[in-house]
């Protein structure tokens, strides 16, 4: 008789860095989409600017069995115009420009997944670019060599990236996040509140899966897609009103039929105005939420507030995990972990990712109390958390304060593999308030992947 | 002793007649507006109301008269006058246990809209009833405002003290919920709870049980019927001459029960009736999109 092994929940002492200081870059600020193909890891990173050469995005390989990293794919460099220099509609301040002859095409990749559509001889690696002159989506076979895929029946030269791609049966859903302009950029709303799918993103045609915001103008955007139930869920981000989530069976032609799931952000209206991760676990689909920017959207006015936890069923019944009590028109709802939001931590803002791995469910944190002692000219504290449940229920803290680095705000990724949980971080740059009006740069030296195992 | 509920909520706001709900459960009391929470001090409290809102000071006195003598008439007011008049030294604090013991094993129910309007009052309420459950109960702020208004326009019927000219619907509003959200965020959670009056009133099957269930009280169907019925409440009607209010003027006109007024659906966009060429401020719209009002 054999015993399987209790599953054990991975502790703090069992995660090892395997990659810091923006693995080769210290300007690479987010390790923010990863993938597990062909046995190795790829990681994409993101600078906060692409402002010149040195912000050039790329993708990085893990081999797990040599420990070594490699550079697969660097941006091409383009002429600078306006659009480099577009203001941050969370920063209210236009960017510094500078007389770079080349910035990159890419300063991010937003998203990953491993797919094969009609005309992928085998899966590829399909991964999705952060570009200020409209989204491209990458695709390679090997790992090596990536080449932009016609984006045919996408008008896509506003889109700043897709957040979301899931594959789901054969066909390949991805989500426009972000939009930009000579002006300004907007990270997380406006572009095109729309899901597309194609069966071939080759060779294919992309067609709308939906009606834009699902006919709800304060839909802004769509920012997670997730397979559950044998249907797919899209969650809105809506600052005015709070997230939406929506399903279909994705059957027939596209469009969809869909049916709503939960509006006003789930009865907390647009404190949850962002459901940033969807993961599956013991037949219920998590919901994180969160808002966009420091703990406050100050694009939207919105917050500051911190993050909640929920999952819903297959039969439309949700529940609140980690979160603030209330009266719904479905009855009273009571976080199951008995925590309130943000893990009863008011500075996380948005649990940003989320996984099942190994029978467990971790979620990740961003945690702005850093940006708030650099701006008080305290001494840093915070830093992102990772929890963990064996049961949906019952939550344990797996790491704090950043591993140790409060400037290692958030996770921004979290990846299930066969050889561990593998674990990428977001360290920001926050400026330091001086006399007379000045102030410096503090910054910590680039993000950085853990394993856990 | 069960600790007491109070609601949270700036005037014209469906207070009232929730109170009065709430109160007729058979587990809980529903108190007019006791504005105890103002002051530390009874005798200061009293001179308060005496000075600014003589009216003020009617809720005490037909809940005294009720409770002492079950009746409220202008006798029974006069015998609750020298109770209070003879208890000066007496704390606040010591004045709403004595009524909470009265009313015991029912949970007592205030709702006092001066409360919420500075942040000492509240800290005193906290203070006087630390295990308190508060819940806090919002209405549409353009619907507020104009039933605020109303109120104010009316002020003769009632030797009510605000000029029309100088209210602001919108800044009470505003500083009220500012107010509450600031205190209850210290809260642990789930001593307080927040519901749209609006949503309460229209789905009452949905969110009286729920309300009891927070509470910890009854949820039978008998519960939530008796719920239904606020103009049971001895206070739901005018007092005795010498103690007409202690609650909402409307309310206390016509206790009944009138959904159909909490389905007005208004948008927050757009001109303010009591402010011709204004909107609400960008800080009002804040507040009240966290709400839940469009």
């Amino acid at each position: 008789m054999t015993n399987k092994p209790k599953t054990a929940m991975l502790n703090s002492q069992q995660f090892k860095l395997i990659g810091k200081e923006g693995l080769g870059n210290p300007r690479s600020r987010v390790a923010q989409s990863m993938a597990y193909f062909q046995d190795a890891l790829y990681v994409g990173v993101t600078h906060p600017r692409g402002a010149g050469p040195e912000d050039r995005a790329r993708i990085l390989r893990y081999d797990p069995l040599q420990g070594v990293w490699s550079t697969v794919f660097v941006s091409p460099l383009t002429a600078p115009d306006s659009r480099v220099f577009a203001q941050d509609v969370l920063r209210h301040r236009a960017p510094r420009q500078n007389s770079a002859s080349a910035v990159p095409r890419y300063r991010g990749f937003r998203g990953m997944t491993v797919f094969q559509g009609r005309s992928d001889p085998a899966p590829a690696l399909y991964v999705s670019t952060i570009c200020h002159w409209g989204v491209d989506l990458l695709r390679s076979l090997d790992g090596e060599y990536f080449e932009a895929v016609p984006l045919t029946g996408l008008d896509n030269g506003c889109l700043l990236s897709f957040r979301a791609l899931l594959g789901h049966g054969r066909k390949l859903f991805i989500a426009p996040t972000g939009a930009v302009d000579e002006q300004e950029f907007d990270h997380y709303f406006s572009g095109d509140p729309t899901v597309y799918v194609t069966d071939d993103p080759l060779n294919g045609v992309w067609q709308p899966a939906m009606e834009p915001g699902f006919g709800d103008p304060a839909n802004r955007t769509i920012t997670s897609l997730a397979s559950f139930a044998n249907q797919v869920y899209a969650a809105t981000g809506n600052p005015e009103r709070g997230f939406q989530l929506w399903k279909t069976n994705a059957r027939g032609k596209p469009p969809y039929r869909w049916q709503p799931v939960l509006r006003d952000g789930a009865g907390r209206y647009n404190l949850n105005a962002l459901a940033p991760a969807l993961t599956v676990f013991q037949g219920a689909l998590y919901i994180a939420t969160g808002l966009p920017g420091l703990g406050y959207d100050s694009a939207n006015n919105v917050g500051p507030a911190a993050a909640e936890l929920l999952r819903v069923y297959s039969d439309d019944r949700w529940e609140l995990v980690v979160g603030e009590p209330r009266f719904s028109p479905t009855g009273l709802k009571v976080p199951f972990a008995v925590r309130g939001p943000g893990f009863d931590d008011f500075y996380n803002s948005v649990f940003w990712c989320m996984v099942a791995h190994d029978d467990c469910l971790y979620v990740g944190t961003f945690h702005w109390e850093p940006f708030e002692c650099v701006l008080m000219g305290q001494p840093l504290q915070g830093g992102f958390q990772l929890w963990a449940s064996e049961d949906g229920d019952q939550w344990q803290a797996v790491a704090a304060a950043g591993f140790g680095d409060p400037f290692h705000a958030g996770v921004r990724t979290l990846l299930s593999t066969p050889i561990g949980l593998f674990m990428g971080s977001s360290q920001e740059i926050a400026r330091r308030r001086q006399r007379q009006g000045t102030s410096r740069v503090v910054s910590g030296d680039g993000c950085a992947v853990w394993l856990g195992a | 002793m069960p600790d007491p509920l109070i609601i949270l909520c700036p005037l014209r706001s469906f207070s009232s007649v929730v109170c009065g709900m709430l109160g007729q459960h058979p587990e809980m009391y529903g108190m007019p507006e006791l504005n105890l929470f103002l002051e530390d001090n009874l005798g200061a409290l009293l001179q308060r109301h005496q000075r600014t809102r003589p009216f003020a000071v009617h809720g005490l006195l037909r809940a005294l008269a009720q409770l002492h003598d079950g009746q409220q008439t202008e006798t029974t007011v006069r015998r609750a006058q020298h109770w209070l008049n003879a208890r000066l030294s007496w704390s606040t604090q010591q004045v709403f246990a004595y009524l909470a013991d009265l009313v015991a094993p029912r949970m007592l129910i205030d709702k006092s809209p001066a409360t919420v309007m500075s942040s000492h009052s509240l800290q005193i309420a906290h203070r006087i009833c630390p295990n308190a459950s508060y819940l806090h109960l919002t209405r549409h702020p353009r619907t507020t405002g104009k039933s605020i208004l109303d109120l104010v326009q009316r002020n003769h019927e009632w030797n009510g003290p605000a000029d029309p000219e100088r209210v602001d619907p919108e800044r009470l509003w505003s500083i009220a919920h500012r107010n509450i959200v600031a205190f209850t965020r210290t809260l642990p959670l789930g001593q307080h709870m927040r519901i749209k009056g609006e949503d309460l009133l229209s789905a009452l099957d949905v969110y009286l049980p729920q309300i009891a269930e927070w509470l910890g009280v009854r949820t039978d169907p008998d519960a939530i019927e008796a719920m239904k019925h606020p103009e049971t409440s001895p206070y739901a009607c005018l007092g005795p001459a010498n103690a007409r209010m202690g609650n909402d003027p409307n309310f206390l006109k016509d206790p009944r029960l009138r959904p159909a007024r909490a389905q007005e659906q208004p948008r927050l966009e757009g001109e303010l009736d009591w402010r011709p060429g204004s909107d609400f401020s960008p800080a009002t719209l804040k507040l009240a999109r966290e709400f839940g009002y469009q």
